[in-house]
Formats: C-alpha cells, sequence, structure tokens
C-alpha cells in the first residue's frame, strides 16, 4: 500500500489513524459483492393506505411500461416483466455488468379482500406502483369471545 | 435492520466524511450496481440502477482516473398511507466507486431517466512524446 501512517507524539503509529487510512483505501470502496441495493429478485415495499387500500412500490430501472405485465387473482398480485437488454448485449462490449437483465417475476399474496378490477399502476423514474382498493362490502368480522 | 442516522441528513461529501470520522457513528453504505460499457471512440459509458432516487441526491464526481457516484434515498410513508407491511427496497445512503483509467474528466455528461443513471465519458487524449533538450552544462 505504500501510505505513510502518521504517528502519534509517542512515537508509535496512531492504531484509529492506521485503520482510517486502510479503510478508505480504494479496494474497500470499490465494494465487491456485498451490501447489493435492490438486485437479486424483485424487492418490494408494500404497505396499507385509508380503507385498506394495498400500495406496493417495486424497484423496476430501466424497464418500459410495455415490458411488464401485472395480474391479480385470488388475492394475489403477479409481475412479470422482460428486459430487452438481451439484444443491447450481444452489440455493445461491457467491461463490467452488474445491473439485472433478463426477466424478473414476483408474486405477492395481498391483505384483505382486494378488487381485481379495481387495481392502478403507474411506473415512474423506474419504481412501479400499484394500487389496489379493497373490494367492496369488505369489513373486518368481530369475533366474539366467549 | 439497525439504522444508525448522520448527524447532516442527506448526502453529500460532508455527510459521508463526517461519517468516516468516527466508526461507531459510520451508516452503511449500499453499492450501486453498474453496467460499464464502451463508449463511443473507445470513452466509457457507465449505467447505475437508481430508481426512485430525485435528481437532487444524486452525487456524480470524476477525479483521478476514478468515478464516484452517491446517491441517497430515505422514503417515508406517504401521506394518507399508515403503514409498511413489507419493506425490502433499501434505502440510505447508496455508492460506488469506479475506477476508469484511460478516461478523460473533461465534457463528463451524466443523464438520470427512468431510474437508469448514465454517465458518459471521453477518452482522455494520448499524452504528446515530448523530447527534451539537455543544456550544456
Amino acid at each position: 500500500m505504500g501510505s505513510l501512517i502518521p504517528r502519534d507524539m509517542m512515537g508509535l503509529p496512531s492504531m484509529r489513524n492506521m485503520l482510517q487510512e486502510f479503510f478508505s483505501e480504494p479496494f474497500f470502496q470499490d465494494r465487491g459483492l456485498s451490501n447489493w441495493a435492490d438486485e437479486g429478485n424483485l424487492a418490494l415495499d408494500v404497505s396499507e393506505g385509508k380503507d385498506g387500500e394495498v400500495v406496493i412500490r417495486a424497484s423496476m430501472p430501466g424497464f418500459k411500461r410495455e415490458d411488464i405485465q401485472l395480474q391479480v387473482r385470488n388475492g394475489v398480485l403477479s409481475i412479470k416483466a422482460e428486459s430487452k437488454e438481451e439484444k443491447e448485449t450481444k452489440e455493445e462490449k461491457y467491461y463490467r455488468k452488474e445491473r439485472r437483465w433478463g426477466s424478473v417475476s414476483r408474486s405477492v399474496a395481498l391483505p384483505g379482500n382486494p378488487d381485481e378490477n379495481g387495481v392502478k399502476a403507474e411506473l415512474k423514474d423506474g419504481v412501479l406502483t400499484v394500487r389496489l382498493r379493497q373490494a367492496p362490502g369488505t369489513q373486518p368480522k368481530r369475533i366474539e369471545v366467549k | 435492520m439497525l439504522f444508525v442516522q448522520t448527524k447532516s441528513g442527506c448526502c453529500g461529501p460532508s455527510a459521508l466524511q463526517s461519517a468516516r470520522g468516527s466508526f461507531t457513528e459510520s451508516e452503511v453504505e449500499h453499492a450501486i450496481p453498474v453496467d460499464v460499457l464502451e463508449g463511443k471512440a473507445g470513452g466509457y459509458s457507465v449505467r447505475a440502477s437508481l430508481p426512485g432516487f430525485a435528481r437532487e441526491n444524486v452525487e456524480v464526481s470524476f477525479s483521478e482516473g476514478i468515478l464516484s457516484i452517491r446517491a441517497s434515498r430515505r422514503e417515508t410513508v406517504p401521506e394518507g398511507e399508515v403503514e409498511y407491511l413489507l419493506r425490502e427496497r433499501t434505502q440510505g445512503l447508496f455508492s460506488r466507486r469506479i475506477k476508469l483509467p484511460k478516461a478523460s474528466g473533461e465534457g463528463v455528461k451524466a443523464e438520470l431517466k427512468d431510474g437508469v443513471l448514465t454517465v458518459t465519458l471521453q477518452r482522455e487524449a494520448e499524452p504528446q512524446l515530448r523530447t527534451i533538450n539537455i543544456e550544456q552544462g
């Protein structure tokens, strides 16, 4: 590494400085495979809104609307997307390729009783947001404890 | 998951440097996945996945052959939404440093669109060979 280690007054290298030098070396900055953000299988955030509306957000950078297929069936939301990057790969020369390519899919069970006809989806800035409202007449049932 | 907030909020060199100053307070930086391709005329094209990031929270810099990308995303429960049932999309600080040995710092362009950051760099001009005259001593 060849970097000079600062010495404190006692003439001994300060441990703290040594560790800071060590960890700020480009090797540690250029993270290999740890802490990947959002890659792997489709990462989802599921939240609940007013009146039990279910909101699902999925990170889908670089996907176009027409690449994505959504389906709601039996209380399960399925997201499938096909990346068109396969074609690009053959023509371009890559030095490094880490971003997800190919097809991705994920199914998630939806809480409550979602209305299959009340689904809205929007793709913006690489984030797919799906909103489902609950089927009319869905009320939580009170259970009597005897 | 444990998140430790840095003192100065969002991303930017000051926030991250103060984080590194003390090991007990540093926040985890997630890696940004990148594709590095050969660009026009031997330059580079770097694509990074940054879905849902606002332009003002993304910082791109280039120095001594290393391209640095730093970004911050801290989504909270939006208005009208009650709670999260499932939370998998990582929040917090993201960064990546990429060595691009023959890249020039001139004319670097960056664009953020549809959740993809594209940075284009040109190739450094070949250094001119200069012959040096030896002076009569």
